[in-house]
């Protein structure tokens, strides 16, 4: 038995893994809620330490339920058993900010869409959805969590027990999805990375 | 087991194999198993990546390995010595006075959008 010692293929609808920035977006998303008083946020990202800790110092209470594992749990299951958007039944109006890293890479136009609908329902009026979205899928396609460090730095980390299909979309396609909130600032970065901070419509907070 | 748990002085741990159903309320928790309820930790909580949670935390700390099947809410305990945020921003980094009288009113700072 041989060992190959070729570098893996690169196939030119990937690119490169970003390594850690500064997010803008997420300095954002996080200094206008400080603002606000006994603000509830949601987390939908895979379970990460580093996150919990950051947002529970700083917001009132901190919500975190991870659609990612959800996800991959839902995929062993008959597709009319699937239904993975059930985990988020909570009341209409209970969050100040929703968390959604880079979910919707990993979910097709129609679960974008029910995404996107309960998110629209679990926001107060004026509430931010963050969003962060890959131009192509990365090489090696993993998925890893964005771990919030010092000065807003998010590094990526590894989560061996996820594996999750890939649908990367252009800007176009994501605005569309997301039509029904109004975009307050969206940024690209040079490593591929694209984030959104989205704003419930809305003239005050209810 | 089912039903609510006080032992405030101790520690309370769900093996791999333990399901819980109710309000815990100890000094420190561990969870690898199940709990389903709400968590009130005088220390810290620990959540494994065994772990399968449902409910509400209360501690001063928490820690949660990666895996760990996860939903809840999660509040901090604050010092109650502690200095607000607030209080802190109006020092500034390298302002050698304590906070004008004008952060003394924090609800009047904080607006809604």
């Amino acid at each position: 038995m041989t060992t190959s010692t070729a570098p893996y293929p690169r196939y030119s609808d990937t690119e490169p893994f970003p390594e850690g920035y500064n997010s803008t977006i997420l300095k954002l998303f996080v200094e206008t809620l400080e603002r606000w008083r006994d603000v509830q946020i949601l987390d939908v990202g895979p379970v990460c330490q580093e996150n919990i800790m950051f947002f529970a110092g700083r917001m009132h209470r901190h919500y975190v339920c991870d659609m990612f594992l959800r996800l991959k749990r839902e995929t062993g299951k008959k597709p009319k058993d699937r239904d993975v958007f059930r985990h988020l039944d909570y009341p209409p109006r209970s969050f100040d900010g929703i968390q959604l890293w880079d979910l919707t890479d990993h979910l097709e136009d129609g679960q974008v869409r029910r995404l996107v609908k309960c998110c629209f329902d679990m926001l107060r009026s004026t509430g931010l959805l963050m969003l962060i979205a890959f131009e192509k899928k990365p090489f090696p396609d993993l998925i890893n969590t964005f771990v919030i460090g010092r000065e807003y730095l998010l590094d990526v980390r590894v989560q061996q027990h996820l594996k999750l299909p890939w649908y990367c979309r252009h800007n176009r396609a994501l605005m569309s999805l997301l039509a029904d909130f109004n975009i307050v600032k969206s940024f690209r970065y040079r490593n591929g990375l694209r984030e959104f901070l989205f704003k419930k419509p809305g003239l005050i907070r209810d | 087991m089912k039903g609510n748990v006080q032992m405030e002085k101790h520690n309370f741990t769900v093996g791999t194999n333990g399901r819980v159903d109710g309000e815990v309320r100890a000094q420190n928790v561990s969870i690898s198993g199940q709990l389903k309820g709400t968590i009130n930790a005088m220390g810290k909580v620990e959540v494994t990546n065994e772990a399968d949670f449902y409910g509400d935390i209360k501690a001063k700390s928490i820690s949660v390995e990666d895996g760990a099947y996860f939903k809840g809410s999660i509040e901090l305990s604050r010092e109650p010595h502690r200095k607000s945020a607030f209080a802190e921003a109006a020092k500034g980094p390298s302002s050698p006075e304590p906070a004008k009288a004008t952060f003394s009113q924090p609800t009047a700072a904080k607006k809604e959008p």
